[in-house]
């Protein structure tokens, strides 16, 4: 039955394969899990060589930006002249150009609203709040971009048609390889309240004493990017699939109101007009401190946003090769600062900043600017120094997170502390401040976000089509960050979490490949961010070790660095970097939906034969003795003392009765005379000193059930207690993928074999990876164990129960029929 | 519409219930929302036993927003016992008998424990699973627009899946 199984897996598998590959196995049902890649990957080309780096015609269009921009804070609206200035770096001419108006995604008619679809919960049509919240707003306030005015550098009108996120402008004469065009473009928009519209950017009320953060993102037309492998990048957003952008130099001139403090991409370009001598003077401080100091101390913040002014301020910004634009404004921020110091010509100084509410004290004064730090010295271990002036950490939102280049805006805000009742040191705890867990939380996603200003700020990865490779990327580094930040970080134990819920999820009947494009992946997080992250996790520990692939990865980011990679690009460079093919695993886990399950189905036992009946017969005789008791009639019988017929009449004795099975006759003599003088010199000197090393030989069957071919960690324990940890690559499934033999010579006896004993494969299912074989407790009996934290659970949910009663906790908008339909 | 959302009430003794709390839609720059779910039988015991696994940034803010208590945290045992209860009247398990969804399997709600970024909420259920099944998994489905709730039933030497999003009720299942 099992066996039918197997086999008619096997038969699905090479059915799919069949369809997918120019290359496909007819005649059996053999899977080749080591097949090269060649035929699935683009052909190598001037542009992207064999090896995965940048080829010697690589080239990436450029987009120079000056914007001025006015914030209203009335009306929470900004307004803005922009100029661009394109230059055509490809080979082509270009007859139009496409624009991104992110902001459009939440205009009426929208592709994104228009096919929102609606809920339903046990047969009811489901309104939530947040959903009637959103649509009110929506017919409130008219959002996406007012284009007031396009036109070419000689201010003549441009011909433009919107297509939705997008816009394509025509130009009146094609722009040749290698020429420039400059477009300027007027506009304004209503900004979103993000909390009810939901987005990368808007602004977040404080209803309790009316105040407000602004931070804008996505906020400007953008070039779309027009590139060597999709010409141009003009996929309609539709919230999922992030951007796809072109580098170029900014200039953006931001005005505010007077009291508000500005962060933004880039470097400040006029502090004396918009700062005060004090806190220039800090300033100053900061770009020397090894520690936060308050550029904007939280008192002045109070101070600050309990007024309010009608004057304002412009702050001038400029940032070089970046391939995007951020900013955050706000009269409530508390601002502090640091120097971070890097072995770098280009950029030896880094002054990190964060800018937060007093809502987010005392977390974001201690934790915020540090994290900063931090990433940038993990993750310019394992890349490349970071690379521009700033890196900022905006408190923009309660949570979540986003990043562009030198800004992000990352939510987590304390809440009262009250201990846990189950936390045993909670008494030590003062009042009034934050969990753990938020500040972990705090940590990690100012780690990631800020950590996306490598990847894909920097290493620009086109997200709207391959969200994993740079939200899969930064999540690994982000997970290695983590571990350098402190032990135990988030109950982090080594890599046992992330691999042991990737299993989990990679089990699953409906999922898609990592290599799937952004929108259309089903499980966004863990497909786009756990899966590949887990991946490289099981590549750095297992496949390749610390030292490879530090060396490959290091040589992807910087052949990459400032330019657009494709995955090919990345498989290429870490197989050309580490001398290692990765086909397989890149096929396994990047190509294929299949889990790693490996099981270890048999073991046998054998000692090498000397063939000489006169020894092998007797070894015989006693493992048979071992293995087949007495029968028990005979054994009672003689201890009743009854005796045998023969035993009272010797003379029936025979030849039979002197000689057992195992008695070596002259013919097995002859036998093994004849065997001996039949092997060669260097067969017998083996078999002699094999007999006499008195070895055990091991035949161990592994099977593979999950289908991506893994290697085998084993631990073999011997018979004096002592353990030898094993690694067996994963080329042993090179001929066969699903079920292979090891054979193992000992000279101690093994008495048991686990695979994967250090959780660091990803293996779906350990109740198979062990010989003999072993139950292990599930999670939930290992939980029911913990008798006092169940008993206290069980509790509670009484109590909460009971307190219950008939109320609900519905999130829903109670809903009657319309009248007349009764 | 509205005649089919009334049989509906009067059918299903749905009460029809109000909460004060204002719920906004709060939008993830990153990573969606969403769960999974496990299925499995227990080799050794032969109780079916199920996990919910839920990130805790999800379902701590979800039942802020469900219960309108902004320092409810997941780091309690009273904030978790809540979400565990939530989780049990969101999830569901059906036999299909005779082509209609049947009586739900009475599943016994352990627990919930926090493991490294996840929220882990434990039932389990005592008896065989049918082979025609209905699987109801609302998990924050009713806070996150975008909510997608992933649920795999180990069958034998298979594994099931179900994904819910967009308002997905019901589905179901053919074990073998």
């Amino acid at each position: 039955m099992r066996l039918q199984i197997l086999l008619l897996t096997v038969a699905l598998l090479i059915v799919d394969v069949a369809f997918a590959d120019a290359i496909r196995q007819t005649k059996n049902e053999h899977y080749d899990a080591f097949r090269q890649l060649d035929v699935d990957l683009p052909t190598p080309n001037v542009y992207r060589t064999a090896s995965g780096a940048p080829g010697t015609q690589y080239w990436q269009q450029r987009a120079d930006h000056s914007i001025k921009v006015t914030l209203d804070e009335d009306n929470r609206s900004i307004t803005a002249s922009q100029s661009i200035r394109y230059t055509n770096n490809s080979p082509d001419t270009l007859r139009y150009i496409w624009i991104q108006l992110d902001q459009n995604r939440f205009a009426d008619g929208s592709i994104e609203r228009l096919t929102q679809t609606a809920g339903q919960e046990e047969g009811q049509d489901q309104l939530s709040y947040g959903t009637l919240a959103k649509e009110q707003r929506y017919s409130d306030i008219e959002h996406g971009f007012k284009i007031e005015r396009v036109v070419d550098g000689r201010g003549r009108d441009l011909k433009y048609t919107i297509v939705n996120t997008m816009m394509r402008i025509d130009l009146p004469q094609a722009l040749s390889s290698g020429d420039r065009t400059t477009i300027s473009i007027d506009w304004s928009f209503n900004i979103i309240e993000e909390a009810i519209i939901g987005g990368r950017g808007g602004y977040d009320h404080f209803p309790e004493n009316d105040t407000y953060i602004y931070f804008l993102a996505q906020w400007f037309p953008r070039l779309a990017a027009y590139t060597d492998y999709t010409g141009w990048q003009h996929k309609q957003f539709l919230g999922a699939g992030e951007f796809t952008l072109e580098f170029g130099n900014y200039e953006v001139e931001i005005t505010v109101p007077a009291d508000h403090i500005v962060s933004a991409t880039g470097a400040l370009q006029n502090e004396s007009s918009v700062l005060t001598a004090q806190q220039r003077d800090r300033l100053k401080q900061a770009r020397n401190a090894d520690k936060p100091v308050f550029i904007v101390t939280p008192e002045e913040a109070l101070a600050n946003e309990a007024e309010g002014t009608t004057d304002t301020k412009t702050w001038v910004f400029k940032a070089d090769n970046v391939r995007d634009f951020a900013w955050a404004s706000s009269r409530k921020f508390i601002w502090d600062g640091m120097v971070h110091k890097q072995d770098d010509t280009k950029q030896p100084e880094v002054l990190a900043m964060s800018f937060y509410p007093n809502e987010a004290e005392p977390l974001w004064s201690q934790y915020s600017t540090h994290s900063i730090v931090h990433t940038l010295d993990v993750y310019s271990r394992f890349s490349f120094p970071y690379p521009y002036p700033t890196a900022q950490s905006v408190n923009a939102w309660e949570s979540g997170g986003m990043e562009y280049p030198m800004i992000t805006f990352n939510g987590r805000r304390p809440e009262p502390f009250e201990p846990d009742e189950d936390d045993a040191d909670a008494g030590e705890k003062p009042a009034n401040t934050y969990s753990r867990r938020a500040k972990h939380g705090l940590v990690g996603v100012i780690i990631h976000e800020i950590g996306h200003i490598y990847f894909p700020m920097t290493v620009n990865s086109d997200e709207r089509q391959w969200t994993w490779m740079d939200e899969g990327i930064n999540s690994f580094l982000q997970y290695l960050a983590e571990l350098e930040w402190e032990e135990d970080f988030h109950n982090h134990r080594d890599s046992y979490s992330i691999l042991e819920y990737v299993a989990e999820y990679m089990t699953s009947e409906n999922q898609v490949p990592i290599m799937t494009q952004s929108d259309s992946i089903l499980q966004f997080g863990p497909n786009g961010y756990t899966k590949p992250a887990a991946s490289l996790v099981v590549l750095r520990e297992t496949i390749l070790g610390r030292e490879l692939f530090d060396f490959a990865f290091r040589e992807y980011a910087q052949r990459w660095k400032f330019k657009r990679p494709t995955p090919s690009d990345l498989f290429r460079t870490l197989e050309d970097a580490s001398g290692v093919d990765l086909d397989w695993f890149w096929r396994g886990w990047y190509y294929s939906t299949d889990h790693v399950d490996i099981a270890i189905t048999d073991v046998r036992e054998y000692k090498v034969s000397t063939a000489n009946p006169d020894v092998e017969f007797e070894l015989k005789r006693q493992e048979h003795a071992d293995e087949v008791p007495e029968t028990l009639g005979q054994i009672r019988n003689r201890e009743e003392g009854r005796t045998t017929r023969l035993e009272r009449f010797p003379e029936l004795g025979d030849f039979y009765n002197e000689n057992d099975e195992f008695t070596a006759s002259n013919a097995d003599r002859n036998t093994h005379t004849d065997l001996v003088e039949g092997l060669e010199d260097w067969e017998l000197a083996a078999l002699q000193r094999a007999a006499a090393d008195d070895d055990y030989v091991y035949f161990i069957d592994f099977s593979n059930i999950g289908g991506l071919v893994s290697p085998l960690p084993l631990n073999i324990t011997n018979a004096d207690g002592s353990v030898e940890f094993m690694m067996i690559p994963a080329e042993i499934w090179r001929r066969n993928s699903l079920a292979v033999t090891k054979m193992l010579i000992r000279d101690e006896p093994i008495v048991s074999i686990e695979v994967d004993p250090r959780r660091e494969t990803a293996d779906a299912d350990f109740s198979n990876n062990h010989y003999p074989g072993r139950i292990d407790k599930s999670r939930i009996e290992l939980y029911k164990q913990e008798d006092e934290t169940r008993d206290l659970m069980s509790d509670m949910l009484r109590t909460l129960r009971e307190a219950k009663g008939g109320t609900s906790d519905s999130a829903n908008v109670p809903l009657e029929p319309a009248s007349g339909n009764n | 519409m509205a005649i089919t959302k009334q049989a509906f009430f009067r059918r299903l003794g749905v009460s029809a219930c109000a909460v004060t709390i204002f719920v906004t839609a709060f939008a993830f720059a990153h990573r969606m929302p969403g769960s999974l779910s496990t299925i499995k039988t227990n080799a050794s015991t032969g109780i079916i036993e199920i996990i919910h696994r839920l990130h805790i940034h999800d379902a701590e803010l979800g039942m802020v927003v469900l219960t309108g208590e902004r320092q409810l945290t997941l780091d309690q045992l009273a904030g978790r016992a809540r979400l565990a209860l939530y989780v049990e009247e969101q999830f569901s398990i059906a036999p299909i008998v005779a082509g209609e969804i049947g009586p739900r399997l009475p599943l016994e709600l352990i627990g919930a424990e926090l493991d490294g970024d996840f929220v882990l909420v434990y039932q389990q259920y005592a008896g065989d699973l049918p082979a025609e099944i209905a699987i109801r998994d609302a998990i924050l489905s009713d806070v996150f627009p975008g909510q997608i709730n992933h649920v795999n039933v180990a069958a034998g030497d298979e594994i099931r899946s179900l994904t819910f999003s967009d308002g997905d009720d019901w589905l179901t299942l053919h074990l073998e």
